[in-house]
């Protein structure tokens, strides 16, 4: 985003003298198709008397032969979807959690104030969502990284069958959120689950526990079902990033006499590093807005030991129609998401890779 | 519990959000279900109410705390009603019939209201409240709908509906109390099925309601 807006705001910066000047001598036809597309921005008065020597049909054509006036229609149409839809709802988000707005009517927007946000600092339940929030976003950031490069590696040994063990890694991914979640629910589930019976088969019944029902292990059931479904996408980003590192780093590492791990720690892994960091964003926006999974396991109350800010919004909001607060909540999930995202896109774009 | 424990009275200004003076009947409430724990299925906390009800009918529990919705799930197997399973009220609740309510809605705007008000009218009949109810496993809320159809146990719910002093609504429908003091509730109870504490869960509920 801020790429195009550096080069929407370079264009205008850059167009407009030019138009003035070239507006004001009147005659060539170079001026003429500028003079149009000063016209549509509004730059109707600059506009030269001259003009009217040439037919429309020839400047309406000429004016779509500019470059900048094509372009509106490549950007305009996209930037006012996203403006509206995707930056005015969070905006219209953020004031409403300045209102005090809960129940059935409208909000009334007649006082702001920062009630809402001091009201969450002194909440229990904001406190132990938040704490899980961390939790989960930490865990299931470095499990699903951990055991994607892992798969990454093992694939990469130029095993038979490679093809198919990359979809049956990657598979979970392509697999609905909520399939996933009733799924793991019987795979957990104290009595006839597959966790449980596997360990009573092989006579380890006394650590099967209610794994969805115990504070204890609760959120560790909802990462591990998580990093299940992701590690297959970390394994695909993984893969490539090893495949575009030059057989001769693995040969001279070798030559040299380094042991396969020493090689892959000191020689592989740090050229990895792009890989990770670009996995690692969107893991953590994406354990975010981790909602579906626990909404479909739990409901709206997944307890303290699974609670997580995007079901404590949820909650607030539909269940109880407390609007600006559960406003407040998604402003705080936002803000975590730039928290994490702009540093990232702020890197690449220094490095020119954006 | 906490009706067959203080009575209906203490329910319902409970409900009215009138907890101040609840405080030892509320506790002392959940402190029965802490010490009933030891008796739960180990999965109690992870499975819905019907995978209850199915181990009870498997032999694998003794008893489930249910509505009369859960017959249904009897009428399916063989199992003779009054025989091979029965049902008691809650201890404390003799006289009390909980009510948890079918409802049509008239919606607005409609584009055919009359049509609208003839079904609800056809709905409130003696005939429609003989048809709905026998199929579906709930008794008719009117005292004049003849109980031949309905099969022994409904049969016996409308007994004890007709001869119920107090007809209390309930929380967990949300007939009882407002949406978000449903949800609050939710919360608080899903803490305490997590922490087993009889205090402190009193003392939100005092907060918070």
């Amino acid at each position: 985003m801020i790429h195009i807006f550096r080069r929407i705001l370079n264009r205008l910066r850059a167009g407009n003298p030019r138009d003035r000047r070239e507006g004001s001598s009147d005659g060539t036809g170079d001026s003429d198709a500028d003079s149009g597309a000063i016209r549509t921005d509004g730059g109707e008065s600059v506009s030269t008397t001259s003009t009217p020597t040439v037919s429309v049909s020839t400047r309406i054509r000429r004016l779509f032969q500019d470059e900048r006036v094509a372009g509106l229609l490549f950007w305009v149409p996209p930037f006012l979807l996203m403006g509206w839809f995707v930056y005015g709802a969070i905006g219209w988000n953020v004031v409403i959690s300045l209102t005090d707005w809960s129940g059935l009517g409208q909000p009334l927007y007649d006082s702001f104030d920062l009630g809402m946000y001091r009201e969450l600092l002194s909440d229990p339940s904001f406190r132990v969502a938040a704490r899980n929030q961390v939790v989960l976003m930490i865990t299931f950031t470095v499990a699903a990284l951990g055991l994607g490069l892992l798969l990454a590696i093992m694939i990469d040994q130029n095993i038979r069958f490679e093809n198919t063990f990359r979809t049956v890694y990657l598979l979970p991914m392509a697999l609905s959120f909520v399939v996933t979640a009733i799924f793991w629910s019987w795979i957990y589930n104290a009595e006839i689950g597959l966790i449980n019976q596997a360990l009573e088969t092989v006579g380890l019944g006394a650590i099967a526990l209610d794994w969805l029902g115990d504070p204890r292990t609760k959120l560790a059931a909802v990462i591990v079902a998580l990093t299940w479904q992701f590690s297959g996408y970390c394994m695909i980003v993984y893969l490539a990033a090893l495949r575009a590192i030059p057989n001769e780093h693995y040969e001279a590492a070798k030559v040299d006499g380094a042991s396969t791990i020493r090689m892959y720690w000191r020689v592989i892994l740090p050229q990895l590093r792009s890989a990770t960091t670009s996995a690692t964003v969107v893991l953590m926006v994406f354990a975010l807005k981790a909602f579906d999974f626990i909404f479909v396991m739990f409901g709206d109350t997944p307890g303290p030991s699974a609670d997580i800010l995007s079901v404590m919004m949820f909650r607030e909001a539909f269940s109880r129609s407390n609007w600006a607060y559960g406003s407040a909540v998604a402003t705080v999930l936002f803000l975590l998401a730039l928290a994490i995202v702009v540093p990232y896109l702020y890197t690449q774009h220094k490095r020119g890779d954006l | 519990m906490f009706i067959g424990y203080t009575g209906v009275d203490d329910f319902m200004s409970f409900l009215d959000r009138d907890v101040d003076g609840l405080e030892e009947e509320i506790r002392a409430s959940l402190q029965l279900l802490v010490d009933y724990r030891e008796y739960f299925s180990p999965d109690s906390s992870s499975i819905a109410w019907d995978e209850a009800n199915g181990q009870v009918i498997d032999g694998e529990a003794a008893f489930i705390h249910q509505g009369d919705w859960a017959a249904g799930q009897y009428g399916a197997t063989d199992l003779t009603y009054g025989e091979e399973w029965d049902h008691v009220p809650f201890p404390g609740t003799e006289g009390t019939y909980s009510l948890v309510m079918d409802s049509f809605v008239m919606p607005e705007p409609n584009p055919t209201p009359e049509l609208t008000k003839d079904f609800l009218t056809y709905c409130g009949s003696i005939d429609a409240q003989q048809r709905f109810n026998s199929i579906k496993g709930s008794i008719p809320p009117r005292t004049d709908v003849p109980s031949d159809e309905f099969g022994p146990f409904l049969e016996s719910q409308m007994d004890d509906f007709e001869n119920s002093d107090q007809q209390p609504p309930t929380i967990a429908h949300g007939s009882g109390i407002d949406p978000q003091g449903k949800s609050v509730l939710e919360e608080i109870f899903s803490g305490f099925i997590e922490n087993w504490d009889a205090e402190a869960t009193t003392s939100r509920i005092l907060d918070e309601l």
